[in-house]
């Protein structure tokens, strides 16, 4: 699924430059399925997942040509944040104005996290929505740090500092 | 717990899958993306958002004329008062309220407990007046988007969101051809041309490079130095105050160092101000702020101005309380407020504990696990009783059913518990309400009380 970073440090991305065909869509696309399906239930209702599914899937068609070859997943993850961050704009209708002008949110929110861990909700709730998601990426989707950092549309090296200072700080919190 | 083991652990044990099994997803998710891959027609998007709404409905427990309440609510233009309020707050098109109808569950999945309001002694019934304002978007896209690249230093060229449409009216400029792209390097500003014109800068090159420490078998590098704070490199809170205050004012924002406030750690400092009208701070708000490295990384703002439309009558404060429990009556406050009366950062759903059996300690160490009802079993929802302590007066900002924003007088409503909620003081019939909707309380689906076998 990775690949090195050059010398440089940064990932060397391939952009699929051919067009891909209904038939390659569904043979690449079908194995991420239940993968996203588990991204998108960390984050929303249950019966929510299927249409928003489908909205990912449909924006991944219609972006096909965009997507980085061996880096499919990330890519997917990243829209299906969006539609997360959209669909969760959307439904908090008396915070609306204001959720508008703040960082899109996709990552597991503490009360998904408090069905299992109430004192760990707590300390993840003092997160930032990009410290709770670099955590969510690596410890709940079992992403690479060079993938996740794909997702998140940053460099390896800001998605590891990222990471080491949301890892620090949820263990503070949790003392 | 300082133990990376533990908390890999303790993480792995809370993760939300294990609770809720992810539902399979069939191949014909696939089929259907492509078959939609043609933009939709206005029937089609409006035979979706019956279908969207007709399946909230089924599932909320709630009446096919809510659905049809809702699509009237926003397919309709017939204002006769001043405002035709947003039932979805903020989302005029079709696939937004259908994203808002099928979230309601989310709502109801929550309440275990009910609050009702009493009003304190100490409130006002006097009643009053005050100024109507509709925040009007100013410039062109073209324009806003030039000239925050210019107060940035950002090249590039202004373009469409994928999916923009008039309903979705958002665009970018930068030097990526893609919103979503992955080059990492390059700083984009994005724009969404509806409500208040807001705009973001991001700069994803504000992080230091980081060193690998270990490396697999294959090169790959599997572990990197972590970093430390280098608070030495943040702008100081007189340099952040004076760089916001030039990036505030050259886009739109007439603010003097004073409203501006200023939140610093050691991995960064963030700077914001309010956009003040007819002397009140409002919850239109520009914001900066400074990556570990002391570079700035994000920024955002507006492009509005805010028209007066005329003084309305006002209901006291002591009448205001009423309007708590109903959430059409409810605005968006400054963000001077959320500071001063803050709430609990997380909310604490309480344990379901089945009759008969004893209280879990919420309040032990031991992770508490909340215990699902049974299919089928109801949920008695705790009552609270809040008293409101206290009044302000304060401007709100509310959406309309035609997507715009205005500003209206409300009321500030302090309970004993420390938090607040804001409530509209205008008189009725200035705005028209959306209709309100019965909607029963259920327990959790039966289904979420698997565990998967992740």
């Amino acid at each position: 699924m990775t690949t090195p970073p050059d010398a440089l440090g940064e990932i060397n991305y391939k952009i699929r430059l051919e067009q891909v065909s209904p038939e390659e869509f569904t043979a690449l696309y079908r194995g991420f399925l239940p993968l996203v399906s588990s991204y998108l239930v960390r984050r929303c209702e249950k019966s929510d997942v299927e249409e928003l599914a489908s909205r990912v899937f449909e924006i991944a068609w219609r972006k096909r040509a965009q997507a980085p070859k061996e880096y499919e997943l990330p890519w997917l993850y990243r829209i299906a944040g969006f539609v997360v961050a959209n669909h969760r704009r959307a439904i908090k209708s008396e915070q609306n104005f204001v959720a508008r002008f703040r960082p899109l949110d996709f990552a597991p929110s503490p009360e998904d996290i408090a069905i299992a861990d109430l004192s760990l909700s707590k300390a993840w709730g003092k997160l930032n929505p990009f410290e709770r998601e670099a955590i969510s990426l690596t410890a709940f989707e079992g992403l690479s740090n060079q993938d996740a950092a794909k997702v998140l549309e940053i460099s390896p090296n800001a998605f590891t500092q990222r990471l080491a200072k949301a890892r620090a700080k949820l263990k503070a919190n949790l003392q | 717990m300082t133990n990376n083991d533990e908390l890999d652990q303790r993480l792995k044990k809370a993760d939300p899958a294990i609770k809720r099994v992810a539902p399979e997803l069939g191949e014909g998710i696939l089929a259907s993306a492509i078959a939609a891959d043609s933009k939709l027609t206005m029937r089609a998007r409006f035979e979706l958002l019956s279908q969207n709404l007709r399946r909230a409905s089924l599932g909320l427990a709630v009446g096919g004329s809510a659905a049809a309440v809702a699509v009237a609510m926003v397919l309709t233009s017939a204002p006769t008062p001043l405002i035709q309020l947003s039932g979805m707050q903020g989302f005029a098109n079709p696939e937004s309220v259908s994203a808002r109808m099928d979230g309601g569950a989310d709502k109801m999945m929550m309440p275990y407990v009910n609050f009702e309001y009493v009003a304190g002694p100490n409130l006002s019934s006097e009643t009053g007046s005050g100024q109507v304002f509709k925040l009007v978007r100013q410039s062109t896209p073209e324009e806003v988007l030039a000239n925050v690249a210019a107060v940035f230093g950002v090249e590039g060229t202004i373009k469409k969101y994928p999916d923009f449409a008039e309903t979705n009216p958002g665009y970018f400029f930068g030097q990526s051809d893609d919103p979503w792209g992955y080059d990492g390097k390059n700083p984009v500003i994005s724009l969404w041309w509806s409500g208040t014109a807001s705009w973001n800068y991001s700069n994803p090159i504000a992080y230091p490079e980081s060193k690998c420490e270990q490396t697999d078998a294959d090169g790959n590098c599997t572990a990197w130095t972590e970093f430390q704070p280098t608070p030495e490199l943040l702008p100081t809170k007189d340099e952040a105050t004076a760089k916001a205050l030039e990036v505030f004012n050259a886009t739109g924002l007439d603010v003097s160092a004073s409203e501006i406030r200023i939140d610093a750690s050691e991995w960064g400092v963030s700077a914001s101000a309010s956009m003040t009208v007819d002397g009140q701070p409002t919850n239109v708000e520009w914001y900066l702020g400074w990556s570990s490295t002391g570079v700035l990384s994000y920024a955002g703002g507006h492009s509005v101005a805010a028209e007066a439309m005329g003084t309305f009558d006002t209901i006291s404060a002591l009448s205001a309380v009423d309007r708590l429990a109903d959430w059409r009556w409810s605005g968006s406050p400054s963000g001077i407020f959320y500071q001063r009366f803050q709430p609990p950062m997380v909310a604490e759903p309480a344990p379901y504990v089945k009759s008969g059996e004893a209280t879990a300690d919420t309040e032990s160490s031991d992770s508490s696990i909340a215990i699902d009802p049974m299919p089928g079993e109801q949920i008695e929802p705790e009552t609270v009783t809040l008293t409101v302590v206290e009044s302000e007066s304060a401007l709100l900002s509310i959406w309309d059913a035609n997507g715009e924003v205005w500003l209206v007088p409300g009321y500030i409503l302090v309970n004993d518990q420390g938090w607040f909620g804001a409530v509209i003081s205008l008189i009725e019939g200035v705005i028209e309400l959306p209709k309100e909707t019965e909607v029963d309380i259920m327990p959790l689906p039966a289904d979420d009380t698997g565990v998967s076998n992740k």
